[in-house]
């Protein structure tokens, strides 16, 4: 596979200046083909701005994009054949029906014949819950119907790229899981670029993560990677008691870096930084309980929440910022 | 043709086409879709066609007028009245139409789909002038010919009365254009249909100050023109001056909106 086909985003540079204002940075963001990629960013970051650059619906100032391999300034319409795209805010012509904006998103990339379109509509409808509305004219719509037209629309033509503006952010809690779980359902046929302030969703269903702040990219990296922290190994261990004996004997061992022990209501938790997975994998644990009198309740390797890594990116970024 | 019934047909249209039907078939909706249609053909009878049946009241009431006269005067009022009220009536109309979908953000999700800017800006040209000529010029004159048969059993003459109608349908054509062409370049309503009424109102005050060569190369001497027209009176010296130069315009406003809308951050 060449790095054309592997990746369907991708961009070199790309930038976009308002009135002076840098809303985007050079961004150089790689997104792989059926992966679901996350983009976070405080408000203001820049993710609207790199979606509609994507799109077409904004000129960048420098840089180049491509999606498919294809330029986003000389093949935009073409490009957009194949994308599928929710707005943060969606908005549609208040005097259709949910059934009637389908059916005029579908003619965008349909000539017929008619019943397959109508076929196609019916499915899209069933998809994302909306089948007993249809026919209502959407003014009478709540924010969470209004997203799942959004999601239905976005999807209509069967897209290879599906770009999606944070699309769970004005849903209610059994909202937010049926729209991840679409995303969830149409992974296996499209690659996912999304924008979300929430977290638990990203670490739920995206497989990448980009984090944009201040118009620039901070991070990019798979999301295991991400949570796995940039600390080195480390393996967490907890156990009941003093644990100062089992950091002692851990320490000597030549795969260990560093271990640090904290001790609340009896139970002490080990932080064990390693040069080795393997060796620890193997032998941490079995070491710790060569003592008989050891009871240990948890033991495996450090995983980070998202939440803390982005507040943790996000805030060294502001340090940066402010040092310079 | 199995094959063809049994898949998905992906559109053919491509460059500025590409969603050209589509789109124009959505304001062709809106339109004629519903009733709009039918209460803003009333609202033009009633504006352009009542003053006839003004006329015709007045007239049975003075013995002095003939029917020539009474028809001459009646297609002369028929003819300002339409050009000055459907030139209101188009930018009132169409101030609209660009700005209200930038406004709403209808039109960025219509762009994100496979619709070309072109595409965008020629289904609402298409739509707007096919649908405001039908509606306002061509329902009041056919009408206008009923009465002209009923109460003074004549007509005027078919060619003179149609060549005039297109010089109408030309002036209209030209505010349509200059109101589209705003909306492309300003957000707010209030200058699009500002500038476009001012300019209409500057056709009765600049042809008393200006020289005349610069009037003729405004749309302002077609409302003169098509009423001589219509009368079968001798055209003035230079009359195609106005006519060319009005297409000229039309065709200046259409490209700037073209390439307006074309670099239009959504």
């Amino acid at each position: 596979m060449n790095p054309t086909e592997e990746y369907v985003i991708d961009t070199q540079g790309l930038s976009k200046t308002y009135k002076g204002v840098n809303a985007l940075q050079p961004l150089n963001l790689k997104v792989r083909r059926h992966s679901i990629c996350g983009f976070l960013g405080p408000n203001g970051a820049g993710k609207s701005t790199t979606i509609k650059l994507l799109l077409g619906l904004s000129r960048p100032t420098a840089g180049t994009a491509t999606i498919f391999g294809e330029d986003i300034l000389t093949h935009s319409t073409d490009i957009r054949r194949r994308v599928g795209y929710l707005a943060q805010d969606p908005r549609y012509y208040d005097h259709m029906t949910a059934r009637e904006t389908l059916r005029f998103t579908a003619r965008f990339f349909y000539a017929g014949p008619a019943k397959l379109i109508e076929d196609r509509i019916e499915q899209t409808l069933e998809l994302v819950g909306l089948s007993d509305k249809a026919d209502r004219s959407i003014k009478g719509f709540s924010g969470g119907e209004r997203q799942r037209l959004g999601i239905a629309q976005a999807q209509i033509n069967y897209p290879d790229l599906l770009i999606l503006d944070e699309p769970a952010a004005s849903l209610d809690p059994i909202g937010r899981r049926d729209v991840l779980e679409v995303m969830e359902r149409l992974r296996k046929h499209t690659t996912i670029f999304y924008s979300t302030h929430i977290l638990e969703d990203v670490q739920r269903v995206s497989d990448t993560v980009a984090i944009l702040n201040h118009g620039r990219l901070i991070a990019q990296a798979p999301i295991e990677e991400l949570i796995s922290g940039n600390d080195g190994i480390l393996y967490s261990l907890a156990m009941k008691g003093d644990g100062t004996s089992a950091q002692k004997k851990i320490t000597e061992q030549s795969w260990v870096n560093s271990v640090k022990v904290a001790s609340t209501n009896g139970t002490s938790t080990l932080q064990v930084k390693v040069t080795d997975e393997r060796i620890a994998e193997a032998e941490l644990l079995r070491l710790v309980l060569t003592d008989p009198q050891t009871v240990v309740t948890e033991f495996g390797r450090k995983k980070h929440n998202l939440e803390e890594i982005f507040l943790e990116i996000i805030s060294g970024d502001k340090s940066n910022d402010n040092a310079k | 043709m199995t094959t063809l019934n049994n898949t998905l047909q992906p559109i053919t249209e491509r460059g500025w086409q590409s969603g050209f039907k589509n789109l124009l078939a959505n304001e062709y909706t809106l339109w004629w879709g519903g009733r709009r249609w039918i209460k803003s053909a009333l609202i033009w009878l009633a504006v352009i066609n009542g003053f006839i049946f003004l006329i015709a009241f007045a007239s049975t009431h003075d013995p002095s007028m003939t029917p020539e006269n009474v028809v001459s005067t009646a297609i002369g009022v028929f003819v300002n009245i339409g050009v000055f009220a459907t030139s209101i009536g188009i930018v009132v109309g169409s101030q609209g139409a660009i700005i209200r979908e930038k406004q709403l953000g209808t039109a960025a999700w219509v762009l994100s789909k496979p619709a070309s800017r072109t595409a965008f800006i020629f289904a609402k040209w298409l739509a707007y002038s096919v649908s405001s000529l039908i509606i306002s010029l061509t329902f009041p004159a056919i009408v206008f010919l009923i009465q002209s048969q009923l109460f003074w059993k004549q007509i005027p003459a078919p060619g003179q009365f149609v060549e005039s109608w297109l010089i109408m349908a030309l002036n209209l054509q030209f505010y349509l254009a200059l109101t589209l062409m705003l909306g492309t370049i300003f957000s707010a309503r209030g200058p699009v249909a500002g500038i476009g009424i001012s300019f209409l109102f500057a056709g009765s005050l600049l042809p008393l100050v200006l020289p005349e060569w610069i009037t003729l190369l405004f749309p302002w001497m077609l409302q003169k023109l098509a009423e001589t027209i219509a009368l079968g009176k001798p055209l003035p010296e230079g009359w195609v001056i106005p006519v060319i130069a009005t297409v000229v315009w039309i065709l200046i406003f259409m490209g700037i909106a073209l390439w307006r809308f074309g670099r239009e951050e959504f």
